[in-house]
């Protein structure tokens, strides 16, 4: 099958997957951004052009699953993308530095965009909102992401010994 | 060669900047064409995910428990004796409440209508709003504001309907807000979301003044005025009470009686007509 055909239909159930399942990850109501984590290592791998259109895909399924407006996430996440295969250019093999760096500002990137777009016309404090949703969701999403590129890693190393 | 791809790649980025942005203007907290033809296919897919997990789950609590399963029978029989007396009794008290009220001439209390259960199948993925998908859509008769609830009380309201699936806000969400009564005092507070707050997943009332008859652990539930919520559903508990500096204002939060992360069946009322 082609490559570009199994990404799209891996992102559709990887999608489908991170609704059912994102509620036993949540810790005091704080969630996981592991869409971004997709996004961030598509466009580090695969290089900008990629990692806007996969990114734009994926955040259009989100919208449209479970989303409020459509648009948003894809813009968002088309944007993550893009700037992280912008990053790649910079990286070496398996930095661990880029990438870590790259999700955490996408995590953060994106929170930001939320913030403007849902809670500036009600004047919510933003260090109200930095302290509850947008710093643990960074660590708690960067936590995560260290853990799947170390498992990752021992697979890869797993795998090259095995053949 | 490299750099005019790139450039070709800007001028799509700006393109598509545009249209969506576009979009997210025109179908701002609206229900629209394109979720309804996605339910279409993805209602069959989150089925398929939630069969297997079931069936995953099933098997694996059945081996967990499969040593204690004689000893809950034992416990289950002798429970459901004292609840089939328990209901006896409550049916005489039923019957003796249908006779008073007849002789003090008083209509008798409606009982919600159930249009339809539900399951639910995903919930949202950001930690700043509490939605999640049911898995019955216009085609099971779900309505926009329709009120959905559980065994424990109310859970919240339905935002977006498609054909086979809807979306359901909670009332932890910010956005929401439901008109409610104290239980002892029927003194009506507004209940909002307040799933930003720092302390975790609670709601909290609004315009509590320092003269308003409340006290911790007070019942919360649904107004008798409200257009959207039947009255007297059960929503939370009064948690934590906190006078303001000027002394003229109280946040008072409180924790709904449902788990939302528990949450897998609803029932789906209709809207007080």
């Amino acid at each position: 099958m082609n490559n570009t055909i199994k990404i799209i239909i891996g992102l559709f159930i990887f999608a489908i997957i991170n609704t059912i399942y994102i509620r036993y990850f949540s810790i005091m109501g704080i969630m996981p951004n592991i869409s971004a984590i997709v996004v961030v290592f598509i466009g580090l791998n695969m290089g900008m052009e990629k990692g806007a259109y996969y990114g734009l895909y994926l955040g259009l399924l989100n919208d449209l699953l479970i989303g409020i407006s459509l648009g948003l996430s894809a813009l968002i996440y088309m944007y993550i993308g893009y700037i992280s295969g912008a990053l790649a250019k910079k990286m070496y093999n398996e930095n661990i530095f880029i990438s870590t760096l790259a999700v955490m500002l996408a995590d953060i990137f994106y929170n930001v965009i939320i913030y403007c777009t849902h809670y500036l016309p009600k004047e919510y404090e933003f260090i109200k909102y930095c302290m509850r949703i947008l710093l643990p969701e960074a660590i708690y999403t960067l936590g995560l992401f260290l853990i799947i590129n170390a498992l990752m890693i021992l697979i890869r190393r797993q795998m090259n010994r095995g053949f | 060669m490299y750099k005019n791809k790139k450039s070709h790649t800007g001028k799509y980025i700006v393109g598509v900047t545009i249209i969506l942005i576009i979009t997210i203007v025109i179908t701002a907290e609206k229900a629209n064409f394109a979720t309804n033809i996605t339910s279409y296919i993805t209602t069959p897919v989150y089925g398929l995910f939630n069969g297997i997990n079931s069936l995953i789950g099933g098997s694996f609590n059945y081996i967990v428990r499969i040593g204690t399963l004689e000893v809950d029978n034992e416990r289950l029989l002798k429970e459901n004796e004292k609840l089939k007396y328990d209901n006896f009794i409550l049916n005489e008290f039923k019957e003796e409440n249908k006779e008073l009220r007849n002789l003090m001439e008083m209509s008798e209390r409606n009982l919600y209508s159930v249009v339809t259960g539900a399951e639910v199948v995903g919930v949202d993925s950001s930690s700043y709003s509490k939605i999640f998908i049911i898995d019955k859509g216009r085609n099971n008769g779900v309505n926009e504001n329709m009120v959905v609830i559980n065994y424990d009380g109310l859970v919240g309201k339905v935002i977006e309907v498609n054909d086979l699936s809807s979306k359901v806000m909670t009332i932890a969400d910010e956005k929401i807000a439901v008109s409610c009564m104290l239980q002892r005092s029927k003194e009506q507070v507004i209940l909002k979301g307040a799933n930003l707050q720092d302390n975790g997943e609670v709601c909290k009332l609004d315009y509590i003044t320092t003269d308003t008859d409340i006290i911790e652990g007070e019942d919360i539930v649904t107004s008798n005025i409200s257009d959207i919520y039947p009255e007297g559903i059960p929503v939370g508990k009064v948690t934590n009470i906190q006078t303001d500096s000027s002394n003229l204002v109280r946040q008072v939060y409180v924790k709904p009686n449902v788990n939302f992360k528990r949450i897998n069946d609803v029932l789906l009322i209709k809207n007080k007509e």
